[in-house]
């Protein structure tokens, strides 16, 4: 047990996967096991923060936070960065070879799990960005495009693939849902298309309404969530509305209907209209989740959010509690509180700076990732890495 | 947004108040107060179109309708020329897009225009700010029955229960050449997955009519099929049917087809050269939406021409028409304009103003909240400079709703 507090972080976690007996290199992920994090500071996930806490990690699960006696002989790993639980994405273009299902854009009895492939690159390009739940985007003109379930960004210990319980029924009421390929090519065919799947007592949109499926629905502009709103409220559903950049501007309408939305990847170039979209978003009582788009761009736009004074434990929430919330996976995942999955992250330092990166990864308490150790104590080589080198005559 | 419209009305001083009262509450939309519904406005003269032309008096707004009319008075909150209804477009300049329009089929009136529209569209501004305060919106013309076609204000908040006058007011469909346009025959190239038929304007017909022995049959065998109900309404005069017709063969392609089912409401929108047929157009009792006067006559549609006297001339034969404001070729000549183009052709100031606002109002069914200057109607109202059907007057202010929209101070 080291109990030592070092201050190089990447010491610590050498001198821990040395006293563990591990290899460094994560290519055979590591069994789940006991043990305990002390981090210097923790994002509970609820927009709480916590100092100097303590997480013990037992059988996978977060056992106890902050508090408790730590079992005898439990390996203690001493982080002086942040700990917090992995984001919760609730959208996500990953290559997902079901998403580009189009043999008919009605598909609600499409499976769309056995499509996900957990080892993908891609996929661990987005456990690399912090996430370890996603529920996946699906081909956008698919009025129906199946069932998901959300899912982790890492395989288990079986090489399986990890999905949390509640599957999600996929619909589109956005613009690439009404084309002029094949019917509906209005939104009045959709609507009219999609009352009729409602007025089954056998269908998908039935077992939705049992609260058996979990109901999402991509939009993209004002009218069309709004236009998902009023049809979602005529069938009695509360769905989740994914793709909606300016729901922001829709406020109102969006907490009188008591729906949660799903902001789209911003990109690099997210307008200033879009980001104080977001910052309204952020002050309502709206429930709200990010999408992910690329490793490059995730947090991008909460760090721009914030510099425009949106409101940070809204924003948490949106990575974490409430994002999994809105996703009906709050009972595993999102928070760091006892009884959930541990998929912890321990950040070099605040998760919402955009200079800390993610240096471990836990997916339900076995390391899935360990970043590539930077060299803090020397200067870079190469001035390009935006660091000052100190040399006045490189200018 | 509204915020916004408020500001530019209750000039600095208020303004300065709202805003800091919108910051102590963060987050715009729970803060935005009620907009001001309530006015007393002097004109030097009023429209109430229905009724009298009064000169001088005030009209009382409480709560987003109208309250009183009342000849003399003074003060008032605003001091106009004239003051007439809010106008009422059929045929607006807005357009829904493709994806307004279910083309997997050319006949398809079970479809409602309400589950398509796009109420952020920016064009409703520009509509309001002209002094167009209700419109028709229908699907765009590449099916020869479209689907049913849905009134609208103008303004006020982004939501169908806001707007909406009536979901279901017309069924719209259209003749001439756009339901074929594009369309290629069977041996050409196809278009995309359908192969669209029409192809002719013979093809439009026979649609037209197969549709409505279809639902006569449908009728006849007690069942049902995608539009039937509808186009059995219109069968019964329970829902008017507003067929797009410009050129003369299509205005008497539409009135045959109004003679053959007996259809007791047809409205034949874009009827440019109704005036082409005075008899079949009189016998036949087709009410007519005109499209925009154009310098040279050629209207938009099909090319279709309209002479400058087409209203006098439809208004001698007792016909009733409604003029609009979509496909001019002057993008400013929209419907605020063509009062004065018809009262240039020779037709009476008073029913040239009718016919942009009550008639139109009573075509949709909607004359019972919109059309005419009335205690208990919702206070829609236009505000002029000078006599509406005058060249050299303009709308410089909009009530909508009894909210100043477009303030003439």
């Amino acid at each position: 047990m080291s109990l030592t507090l070092l201050c190089a972080p990447l010491a610590a976690l050498w001198l821990h996967s040395a006293t563990a007996g591990e290899p460094a290199g994560a290519a055979q992920p590591a069994a789940a096991q006991d043990f305990a994090i002390r981090a210097a500071h923790a994002a509970t996930g609820d927009g709480q923060h916590l100092a100097n806490v303590l997480i013990l990690v037992q059988g996978g699960r977060l056992a106890a936070i902050g508090t408790g006696e730590l079992p005898p002989g439990i390996e203690v790993i001493e982080y002086p960065g942040w700990v917090t639980p992995g984001f919760v994405a609730a959208w996500g273009r990953l290559s997902h070879p079901a998403e580009d299902e189009t043999t008919s854009p009605f598909l609600e009895q499409l499976d769309l799990l056995p499509g996900f492939d957990p080892h993908r690159p891609d996929v661990a390009e987005a456990l690399r960005v912090g996430i370890t739940t996603l529920l996946p985007a699906t081909n956008p003109t698919s009025v129906i495009a199946g069932t998901m379930p959300p899912v982790k960004l890492a395989p288990g210990p079986a090489g399986e693939v990890q999905r949390l319980p509640l599957p999600a029924l996929l619909l589109s009421m956005a613009s690439p849902a009404v084309n002029r390929g094949r019917a509906p090519t209005s939104y009045s065919g959709l609507v009219l298309a999609l009352d009729q799947r409602a007025a089954d007592p056998a269908g998908r949109l039935a077992e939705a309404k049992a609260g058996r499926l979990l109901v999402s629905i991509d939009v993209e502009e004002r009218h069309e969530v709004q236009r998902a709103i009023d049809w979602s409220a005529t069938h009695g559903l509360r769905p989740l509305l994914r793709g909606a950049t300016l729901a922001g501007e829709q406020i109102a309408s969006l907490q009188a209907a008591g729906v949660g939305v799903v902001l789209p990847p911003f990109g690099l170039g997210a307008s200033g209209r879009t980001l104080d979209a977001l910052v309204a978003l952020s002050k309502s009582r709206v429930p709200f989740a990010f999408g992910y788009g690329s490793e490059a761009s995730f947090r991008l736009p909460l760090a721009a959010a914030l510099a425009r004074g949106a409101d940070r434990p809204a924003l948490e929430r949106a990575l974490w509690g409430g994002a999994a919330k809105l996703i009906g996976a709050d009972a595993r995942v999102g928070s760091l509180r006892a009884g959930l999955d541990a998929d912890l992250v321990l950040w070099s330092g605040d998760p919402l700076d955009l200079s800390s990166r993610p240096e471990r990864i836990y997916v339900g308490g076995r390391e899935v990732y360990r970043a590539a150790p930077l060299l803090p104590s020397q200067p870079p080589k190469s001035p390009r890495l935006g660091v000052p080198t100190g040399n006045k005559h490189a200018r | 947004m509204t915020s916004l419209k408020l500001h530019s009305l209750l000039g600095g001083a208020l303004a300065a108040l709202l805003l800091t009262a919108g910051a102590r509450a963060q987050g715009a939309e729970k803060s935005a107060p009620e907009p001001r519904r309530s006015w007393t406005i002097r004109a030097e003269r009023i429209h109430t179109v229905s009724g009298q032309v009064i000169e001088g008096g005030l009209v009382r707004v409480e709560n987003g309708r109208i309250a009183a009319i009342v000849p003399g008075g003074k003060g008032g909150d605003l001091s106009v020329h004239t003051i007439t209804p809010g106008l009422i477009d059929l045929s607006p300049d807005i357009s829904l897009g493709l994806s307004a329009v279910e083309e997997d089929r050319e006949v398809t009136p079970e479809m409602h225009l309400t589950d398509a529209l796009n109420l952020y569209s920016t064009r409703f501004g520009r509509e309001l700010a002209s002094g167009v305060t209700a419109v028709l919106l229908s699907a765009p013309d590449n099916n020869v029955i479209g689907g049913l076609a849905a009134a609208v204000k103008t303004g006020g908040p982004e939501l169908l229960s806001a707007r909406l006058l009536k979901p279901d007011a017309v069924l719209s469909g259209a003749f001439g050449s756009a339901p074929s346009r594009f369309n290629s025959p069977a041996f050409g190239r196809p278009q995309g997955l359908f192969n669209r038929r029409p192809t002719t304007r013979m093809g439009v017909e026979w649609e037209a009519r197969k549709a409505f022995y279809d639902a006569l049959f449908a009728l006849e065998d007690k069942r049902e099929h995608p539009g039937s109900r509808e186009l059995q309404a219109v069968l019964r005069g329970d829902l008017p049917l507003m067929l797009q017709a410009s050129a003369t063969q299509d205005i008497r392609t539409a009135l045959y087809l109004k003679e053959e089912f007996g259809l007791p409401r047809l409205i034949v929108s874009h009827a440019a050269e109704a005036w082409k047929e005075p008899e079949i157009l009189q016998r036949s009792g087709a009410a007519l939406v005109l499209p925009p006067f154009a310098w040279n006559g050629t209207t938009a549609v099909d090319r279709g021409f309209m002479a400058w006297n087409t209203p006098k001339l439809l208004d001698e034969l007792g016909v009733v028409f409604a003029l609009s404001g979509r496909g001019s070729a002057d993008p400013d000549a929209r419907l605020a304009l063509q009062p004065a183009f018809a009262v240039r052709g020779g037709l009476a100031a008073d029913k040239a103003l009718a016919a942009a606002t009550l008639v139109p109002a009573r075509l949709l069914g909607i004359d019972d909240r919109v059309g005419s200057i009335e205690v208990g109607k919702d206070a829609d109202l236009c505000l002029w400079n000078g006599e509406p059907t005058r060249f050299s007057s303009a709308v410089v202010g909009v009530l909508l709703s009894g909210e100043l929209v477009k303030d003439p101070r």
